[in-house]
């Protein structure tokens, strides 16, 4: 995509021209349905932010100064509503309803399960992934929102801190602070795998 | 290094997050520190664990359907106001680059530097005025030229013009003028904002066949996604009908490249029954390249030839 072109479309989508707008939203809307849907974990929940997203961008596409990418301006809004939604799922008296997804083993709708392309004809050894990565699932529903959306942004989207600190509103510093206190909680409750894993490593050294 | 700002180190060394000096000041670190050097290790680990977890893409359906929301949504906004920067670029825009408008102004210099040089022969260039239809430019500024057609041999031109004098409509879409103005809307507006109105005016009226015709050029050669997919929701209705709009419709379904129009086309196909659009519907349902495309064309296929097996 050219920068240029890009700038093209949003003077255009500023000025009133809806198809622009409509074009802005399908180069970024893969990345911010990703997202929604890796801090929701709920279908109905992704598409439920993925809308407020770009009808709050719509609104405010007028206020876009440039100052920064529109990518970052996107997902600035978008991390907001997850934040917001993740917020107030952990308020209502329910609980948060992801755990029990996470429980259940069970994707959300409109997620395929991830496919693995490595080769691996061992039954055993699949299952046992398909395991891990459900345990991995319910880990980083434990986080707070922020926390797992920083964790999230830098560890599966591959974001630098910079650029998450632009897209959370925050310094580099506190974005750095989030990672690695996810990180020490991930390492309590993961740590177990990674002692099983070490050891049976050594076993078949051995 | 302290073993705190080692640990919170090594974890921004493994996403490659540190400068050379701070490598370095680890390394002296880990050198001297059993602790550290484990707590590494298990970093690594972690990393390694956390990478079975691999990352899911959005499934395409859900895209979709994500986007059909969105635009029904839109729909509902009002437009967002124009930041004056972007109304005063727009304006330079249009004037600078458009050839109409610089017929438009060349044509209002040409008036304007008539009247004033003539001064006198104003009475005779009154007379000599060209007949005005659909309304009389009556001193009211030339905002643009629509259309130029000329004719040499006659020495004979008829121009279409906008002028910036606002006139207004009320009623029904009924009333034969009004219906007349939303088709124009629909049809030459570069607004695509009162294009999507002008469908909403018009969906009451599927039955007047130049609506139906304005709405399948629509539905054909629209820019907008939104204005595409009214339009095939406004000929819902007449689907059964109407040749004419299944064909318009089916060519959507093969043509168009939004996604979401080409699900909505197959959604309101399914509810017609007709024997002409079965090859169609067979190729579909084996190459579209949708899933919901080939799982409801092959759900028709199966529906017609239950009815009349071959």
């Amino acid at each position: 995509m050219q920068p240029s072109d890009e700038s093209r479309l949003i003077g255009e989508a500023q000025g009133g021209d809806r198809s622009a707008f409509e074009e802005l939203v399908r180069r970024h809307d893969r990345s911010v349905l990703r997202v929604a849907l890796r801090s929701v974990r709920s279908e109905d929940e992704a598409r439920d932010i993925y809308q407020e997203t770009f009808l709050r961008l719509y609104r405010t596409l007028g206020r876009f100064r440039h100052e920064c990418s529109l990518e970052t301006w996107i997902l600035r809004i978008a991390s907001n509503v997850c934040l917001d939604h993740l917020r107030r799922r952990a308020a209502r008296p329910e609980g948060p309803a992801p755990a029990r997804m996470a429980e259940s083993g069970v994707p959300p709708a409109g997620v395929a399960e991830p496919m693995d392309e490595r080769p691996d004809q061992d039954p055993e050894r699949a299952l046992a992934r398909r395991e891990m990565r459900h345990r991995i699932d319910a880990a980083l529903l434990q986080l707070a929102p922020r926390e797992r959306l920083v964790f999230e942004m830098r560890h599966y989207e591959g974001m630098r801190l910079r650029q998450i600190g632009e897209v959370i509103g925050t310094t580099e510093e506190t974005v750095k602070n989030c990672l690695f206190r996810a990180h020490q909680q991930l390492r309590g409750t993961l740590g177990d795998i990674g002692r099983f894993r070490g050891a049976g490593a050594r076993r078949q050294e051995a | 290094m302290d073993c705190h700002a080692a640990h919170r180190t090594l974890l921004l060394d493994l996403y490659g997050e540190i400068g050379t000096g701070e490598r370095g000041a680890l390394e002296a670190h880990l050198l001297t520190c059993e602790e550290c050097r484990l707590a590494a290790a298990g970093e690594r680990r972690l990393q390694s664990i956390l990478s079975e977890r691999i990352a899911e893409e959005p499934g395409d359906e859900l895209l979709d359907r994500c986007r059909r929301e969105l635009s029904s949504a839109l729909d509902a906004e009002p437009r967002p106001p124009r930041p004056w920067v972007s109304r005063l670029a727009a304006f330079w825009g249009t004037a600078r680059l458009s050839p109409a408008w610089g017929v438009a102004l060349l044509v209002a210099g040409f008036l304007v530097g008539g009247a004033t040089l003539r001064g006198g022969e104003r009475d005779a260039a009154r007379r000599r005025a060209p007949a005005a239809t659909g309304g009389t430019v009556s001193g009211a500024p030339l905002a643009n030229l629509m259309t130029l057609e000329s004719a040499p041999d006659r020495d004979h031109v008829r121009l279409s013009y906008d002028t910036l004098q606002r006139g207004s409509l009320e009623g029904s879409a009924d009333d034969p003028a009004i219906r007349e103005m939303l088709v124009r809307t629909l049809r030459d507006s570069l607004n695509a904002g009162l294009r999507l109105e002008a469908i909403d005016a018009l969906r009451r009226h599927t039955d007047e066949s130049v609506v139906r015709r304005a709405l399948l050029d629509t539905l054909r050669g629209d820019e907008n996604t939104g204005a595409r997919l009214k339009a095939i929701d406004a000929l819902h209705d007449r689907v059964a009908a109407d040749p004419e709009v299944r064909r318009g419709i089916l060519d959507a379904l093969e043509g168009d490249t939004n996604a979401g129009v080409r699900v909505s086309a197959i959604d309101a196909l399914s509810r017609a029954r007709d024997p002409q659009i079965l090859p169609a519907m067979e190729r579909l349902s084996r190459e579209a390249p949708d899933t919901y495309v080939r799982m409801r064309s092959g759900a028709f296929v199966d529906a017609m030839q239950a009815r009349n097996p071959r």
